[in-house]
């Protein structure tokens, strides 16, 4: 809306004028005097009679013009005008008298302009307006009572001019005339005259007369038609004018008088929809309605009577009249028991009061009066809906009893009435009916509180069942995601109260578990954990308990919180009041899959490429110790741990299985993993430990392998109480008496290390009592014997051992070498132990006997060489050596008997020194034989180092063997290349490191099994080599020398194992070769003495040591 | 080589999603790949970038989870509250410090909540580092630089850092919510003894 802009100027002049307006007020108040009514009339009385005296100067002088009998016209209506304010006058001055008005002048005047009118149509006969002449004069005429001179009039208007337009109007009259006079045949006649030509705005009133005629005759369906007539052409005369007089309007009236002749004619049924079709307006329709309504109650047609009133009321702005309607309907509600649209009733009702109420002009009294009458009234109406719905039992009464209560509560007021609660309670048992829950629910609340005790209860409760069965709703009734959520709050809510208030009650459990219930289908699930455990504990016993200990563990499998549901599944298990022994099972099912799934997610996050790693699986075990579970867990962990390559954790892991399941079905397969692995990474004696756990959780060959492999790492490492544990398993178990006889031979050499010849035989005695058989397992044993000194025993094994070694390995020809050089040493003791005398008469004996034994000696000796072995063939020959000088000796210190002829003497002693003298020689030339075969094969041991001297050896060549004492202990920084070999096996800069740590440490039978591994990957020199030093630090001299050779082989400029083979050659004495080998050393004073690479003091043996240089 | 039609279109998806990495929070990586850098590549290299960025939806998704329960934790802790209020209002002292427990537990919880919603938040830079290397990758091979001294190794050695970083917080954080479980279990044995005593099942959980 655009402002209108008020310029400076013009505020100025508004200001200024209503300053100037104001100023000229007067300072009192005026009193206008009423209009004298009389002197008015006189006055337009004055003005009449002078028009009168103009116009007839006017007429006289007007003879002959064309416009005189207009001038007559105008005088005749000048006269009429004077005649009714005549009439007025007499009127006003006679209106207080109870006689009626009486007025002569205006009778006279009334003649007068009759009596012009006459004159004009005398005068004039053919004056155009002569039809209206006629008409106004027989209008005077009637005016005047002169009846049948009017009647005469319009007869001769209607006859001499058929086509004017008043001669209908005339018509009219004549009929009104009879009408009144109850003549209603002639009325009829006229009227019908009217109706007989062609329609005009006449014909309107016409009918409506016409339909009175009838009327009166009792015929209501004719009247009825006109009417309906009477009606249309009002209708169709409107914009023209004439429809409406200043005391009828047609459309009403025919209408309103229609009713009576409908209500006879027509059933009531469409009679609304017959007269809102034919009122014109609102007003019209409900002038209708108001007589219809009255006329159905007299005849007391109840139906009909309330729908009008209905109507009335659904229409009426009138506030008084809709009081009484409001009563007309309500009575024919109930003298018609109509409850059936009490909805919209007691709508209506309500509206009226709502109107009505507030009204000012309303006294206390009738203020209250009128609330109590109209409360009463929809409260009844509404709550005889509700037994009809009732009875009826169909949703759409229930609905319609809903709207009918919801109605009443519109009303303010009615909300606060002592009846409110009651009404709230039956709007919410409809609605519930009409399966309206969720509004049946909200009301029942309202109604609780209102409400105390029992009835609160039931309300309550009824809440909570209203929400519950909402919920329940399904196919096309299903409810919306916002009722499911105002269902929910709601049966929350009034659960919360019903619980509060009435804890005892039985249906308690009910409502708790629907709460639950709310919160499980909700998805909220923590929340549904907490109240159906408070509800399974509570009621226990309850048929209800079990479904919701099943709803606890769904949720948290819902929540995937796999940890809760196993502790819940427990606990409930431990409730024994709680389900039956079929629930109990169901339950440990659960929990079983429970421990499955944890599991699995847990393994699966654990080795995914972002994954934790087997912390939490530990933590699980640790969690459910003792259980298939945690057994599980740890096995899940120890294979993450594996996939992971953390030798460490795999070996952590895997300790606390087994110590924990220690009868695990996976045992052995986790061990024989652990062994492996501790073998990858180089940790021998661990890995023999987990073999021989392995092995005992197994049988038949596959334990009997994991001994043996265990036992042979133990003899390896030189443990020989483990060892010898490994083989006593071995030997009473099935396995072969080559697989036995290996093992035996393995720990006995352990036992003849370190001097323990006992311990040798019961060994090897137990082998070969079980089966165990080889030349090298004789031969020890035999040596062992020997060692004992039961000569007679070891004789028998070692033949066996010489019998095994022909066709058979190098080791069982090195045993049976070994075992032929110790049966020569048995002839040879058995040879110095034949002592010569000098008793001639014992002599010849003793000296056959010891020849004897000198042969078998000898023979003993010479048959090594047949056996292949340079060790033993040096070692034989120089024992050789070492008995011809003995036998030599012998003859020549033989003493001769006392007494004996001194050329008798000589000869005896001429005849032993050419007995002696060839022996001395040949064993000169033993020893010979023996440097050069040493020298030869470069046989590197103390007979070759005695034979290279130029001295027969003496004694057993095996008696001075030390060997080093080992230090067990880990090394630091071993473990961390040990980590490291497991993840890579082939490093082998890895093994060359960890050799030598093991070396320096001072466990050289470690360090030659992993320098051996890494030989395994690849032959190099300085592997070659390192093995040599372990070699050499177990005395296993020809072993290192072959080793430091074949480093040679490999890299000719290695100087460490140019020194080491050196130092040995120098050890044994071979000096010449030694020394050839140090002039080969390229660069001395990269070598550091100490080195892990050289055997000790080599660099000092052979010269090269730095104050030697 | 200018890039064709097809690298162009394929180009305008992918810059804005990584332009707007920068807007994802979280700390800034020390190795960082230029888009400029990236012109000339390929169509598989540009699919490979964009399958990496597969990563920041799924860290963002997993901090909006976090903040999710953080809201639900909240509420729940208003609700304790009130229960606190409602066991004060009946004096009932027991039932207080039932509540009282049921609150502490929630607050460990929300501690947890916290520290997940920093947790992934930290993830969403993890994500971001993959996708470098991503791009390194790409460029590495298709040798997109040319430049022989390009190296993968900084940004491996960058995700690498930051996964390990990121897997160390995350046990800090299931640390968190094992201690969240053990208030919880003191609070559930507190309102076992409670209602062995009482006989009230009611309080602090059906009627508050």
């Amino acid at each position: 809306m655009r402002r209108i802009a008020i310029t400076r100027l013009g505020a100025a002049v508004i200001l200024t004028s209503t300053l100037f307006v104001l100023q000229g007020c007067p300072s009192r108040i005026r009193r206008v005097q009423v209009e004298d009514r009389v002197a008015r009339l006189k006055r337009d009385l004055g003005k009449v009679r002078f028009a009168l005296r103009t116009t007839k100067v006017l007429i006289s002088r007007a003879r002959g013009a064309r416009y005189l009998p207009n001038l007559y016209n105008r005088l005749a209506e000048l006269y009429v005008e004077q005649a009714r304010y005549q009439y007025q006058i007499a009127h006003e001055k006679q209106k207080n008298k109870s006689a009626g008005v009486v007025s002569v002048q205006a009778k006279l005047l009334k003649n007068q302009a009759i009596a012009t009118y006459r004159r004009l149509l005398a005068l004039f006969p053919d004056y155009p307006d002569a039809d209206k002449v006629m008409f106004f004069m027989a209008h005077e005429m009637r005016e005047l009572g002169e009846y049948e001179k009017m009647l005469q009039a319009y007869q001769d208007l209607a006859d001499k001019y058929p086509k004017s337009e008043y001669r209908l109007e005339g018509l009219l009259v004549m009929g009104d005339y009879w009408f009144d006079k109850s003549k209603l045949d002639l009325a009829e006649k006229y009227y019908g005259q009217v109706l007989a030509s062609a329609e005009t705005r006449v014909h309107a009133m016409a009918r409506y007369k016409l339909a009175w005629c009838k009327i009166n005759r009792a015929n209501f369906k004719s009247a009825l038609k006109l009417f309906e007539g009477s009606i249309r052409a009002a209708r169709r005369f409107l914009p023209k004018a004439g429809a409406r007089t200043k005391k009828l309007d047609l459309r009403r009236e025919a209408l309103v008088d229609s009713v009576f002749c409908y209500t006879e004619v027509h059933k009531p049924k469409g009679a609304l929809r017959y007269f809102k079709k034919r009122a014109d307006s609102k007003t019209t329709y409900l002038a209708a309605l108001d007589k219809l309504g009255n006329r159905y109650y007299v005849k007391q047609k109840w139906p009909a009577t309330l729908a009008v009133y209905r109507e009335i009321l659904s229409l009426t702005g009138d506030v008084e009249d809709a009081v009484e309607y409001a009563h007309r309907l309500f009575e024919s509600v109930t003298q018609g028991k109509l409850y059936q649209h009490g909805a919209a009733d007691v709508a209506a009702l309500t509206r009226v009061l709502q109107r009505r109420y507030y009204n000012a002009a309303l006294t206390k009294k009738k203020r209250q009066a009128l609330y109590k009458q109209f409360e009463k009234y929809t409260r009844f109406i509404a709550t005889k809906l509700q037994d009809f719905a009732n009875e009826k039992k169909e949703t759409r009464y229930y609905l319609r009893a809903a709207r009918a209560y919801r109605a009443y509560l519109a009303f303010a007021p009615f909300r606060k009435d002592k009846n409110a609660s009651a009404v709230r309670g039956n709007l919410a048992e409809v609605l519930y009916s009409a399966k309206r829950y969720i509004e049946a629910g909200k009301y029942y609340e309202m109604a609780a509180k209102g409400q105390k005790g029992k009835a609160r209860g039931e309300s309550t409760y009824t809440a909570v069942v209203s929400y519950f069965e909402a919920l329940k709703l399904k196919g096309k009734k299903r409810l919306s995601q916002l009722d499911v959520v105002l269902a929910r709050a709601g049966l929350r809510r009034a659960g919360a109260i019903y619980i509060r208030e009435f804890p005892k009650a039985s249906e308690i459990r009910q409502v708790k578990f629907n709460i639950a219930r709310t919160h499980y289908d909700a998805g909220n699930f923590d929340e549904a954990i907490l109240f159906f455990t408070a509800l399974v504990e509570q009621f226990p016993n309850d048929k209800e308990a079990t479904v919701a200990a099943h709803l606890v563990l769904d949720s948290y499998r819902n929540r995937e919180d796999y940890d809760g549901l196993i502790a819940a599944g427990t606990a409930f298990k431990r409730i024994s009041s709680l389900g039956d022994a079929s629930f109990k099972g169901e339950i440990t099912q659960i929990i079983k899959g429970a421990e499955n799934a944890l599991l699995r997610t847990e393994t699966i996050k654990a080795t995914t490429e972002e994954g934790e790693n087997s912390d939490t699986l530990e933590r699980i075990a640790a969690k459910y110790k003792g259980t298939a579970l945690g057994e599980k867990a740890m096995l899940n962990a120890f294979v993450t741990a594996r996939n992971a390559r953390d030798p460490e954790k795999v070996f952590e892991v895997g300790e606390r299985l087994i110590q924990a399941y220690p009868n695990s079905k996976q045992l052995s397969d986790v061990l024989a993993t652990m062994g492996k692995l501790a073998l990858d990474s180089l940790q021998f004696a661990r890995g023999a430990r987990y073999l021989e756990k392995a092995a005992r959780s197994k049988t038949g060959r596959s334990a009997t392998n994991l001994y043996k492999a265990a036992g042979e790492i133990r003899a390896r490492l030189g443990d020989r109480k483990h060892s010898e544990r490994d083989l006593n398993v071995l030997l009473r178990s099935s396995g072969s008496a080559k697989d036995k006889a290996d093992l035996a031979v393995m720990v006995a050499r352990l036992h003849v290390e370190a001097n323990d010849w006992p311990a040798v035989i019961g060994l090897l005695q137990r082998a070969s009592n079980a089966g165990a058989s080889s030349g090298p397992l004789s031969y020890l044993l035999g040596y062992a014997l020997f060692r004992q000194g039961q000569l007679a025993s070891a004789q028998g094994y070692l033949g066996q051992a010489v019998q095994g070694g022909r066709g058979g390995n190098d080791a069982a020809k090195d045993a049976a070498a070994a075992a032929q050089f110790y049966l020569g040493e048995i002839a040879f003791k058995a040879f110095s132990q034949v002592q010569l005398t000098s008793d001639l008469s014992q002599l010849g004996n003793t000296l056959q006997q010891k020849l004897g034994f000198l042969g078998q000696t000898r023979q003993a000796y010479t048959s090594v060489g047949s056996l292949g072995s340079a060790e033993w063939t040096v070692a034989a020959l120089g024992r050789l050596a070492s008995v011809d000088a003995q036998a030599a000796n012998d003859l020549r210190n033989l003493a001769m008997p006392p007494g004996l002829p001194e050329n008798i003497v000589q000869q005896v002693k001429s005849a032993l020194e050419s007995n002696a003298a060839p022996l001395a020689k040949e064993a000169k030339m033993a020893v010979k034989q023996c440097a050069s075969a040493a020298k030869k094969f470069k046989v590197l041991s103390e007979a070759a180092k005695a034979c290279i001297a130029k001295r027969a050896p003496e004694g057993d060549p095996q008696a001075n063997l030390t060997v080093p004492s080992v230090n067990a202990g880990r090394p630091a920084g071993a473990a961390s290349l040990q980590r490291r070999l497991a993840a890579k096996p082939g490093d082998i800069k890895a093994i060359i490191k960890l050799g030598k740590l093991y070396l320096t440490h001072g466990n050289p039978y470690m360090a030659r099994m992993i320098l051996g591994k890494g030989l395994e990957v690849r032959e190099t020199a300085k592997l070659f080599n390192l093995i040599g030093v372990a070699a050499a630090r177990l005395s296993n001299f020809n072993d290192a020398y072959a080793l430091f050779e074949r480093a040679l082989k490999r890299d000719v400029a290695y100087d460490y194992a140019r020194v080491n083979k050196a130092a040995l050659l120098a050890k044994f004495g071979h000096a010449k070769a030694a020394r050839a080998e140090t002039k080969k050393v390229r660069n001395a004073n990269a070598l550091t003495d100490g080195a892990p690479e050289l055997i000790s003091g080599a660099l000092s043996r052979v010269g090269l040591a730095p104050s030697g240089r | 080589m200018l890039p064709g039609w097809k690298t162009k279109v394929c180009l305008l998806l992918t810059l804005p999603a990584l332009i707007g990495l920068g807007a994802c929070g979280g700390g800034s990586l020390s190795h960082t790949i230029s888009n400029s850098k990236l012109k000339d590549m390929s169509r598989q290299g540009q699919l490979w970038i964009y399958d990496a960025e597969n990563g920041i939806v799924v860290a963002l998704d997993r901090l909006d989870e976090a903040r999710d329960e953080l809201y639900r934790i909240k509420t729940q802790l208003k609700l304790a509250d009130r229960r606190i209020s409602a066991a004060k209002k009946r004096r009932n002292g027991l039932g207080v410090n039932v509540s009282e427990a049921w609150e502490d537990s929630l607050e460990y919880l929300e501690d947890w909540a916290r520290a997940r919603i920093r947790l992934e938040r930290f993830g969403v830079n993890v994500a971001k580092a993959s996708i470098e290397l991503a791009k390194a990758q790409v460029i590495q091979r298709e040798d997109l630089l040319g430049d022989k001294d390009f190296t993968l190794k900084e940004f491996k050695d960058q995700l690498r850092k930051l996964q390990d970083s990121y897997d160390r917080r995350r046990k800090t954080v299931r640390k968190l919510r094992r201690k969240a479980r053990k208030k919880e279990a003191r609070w559930r044995k507190m309102r076992r003894r409670y209602v062995a005593q009482t006989g009230d099942h009611d309080s602090g959980l059906w009627i508050d």
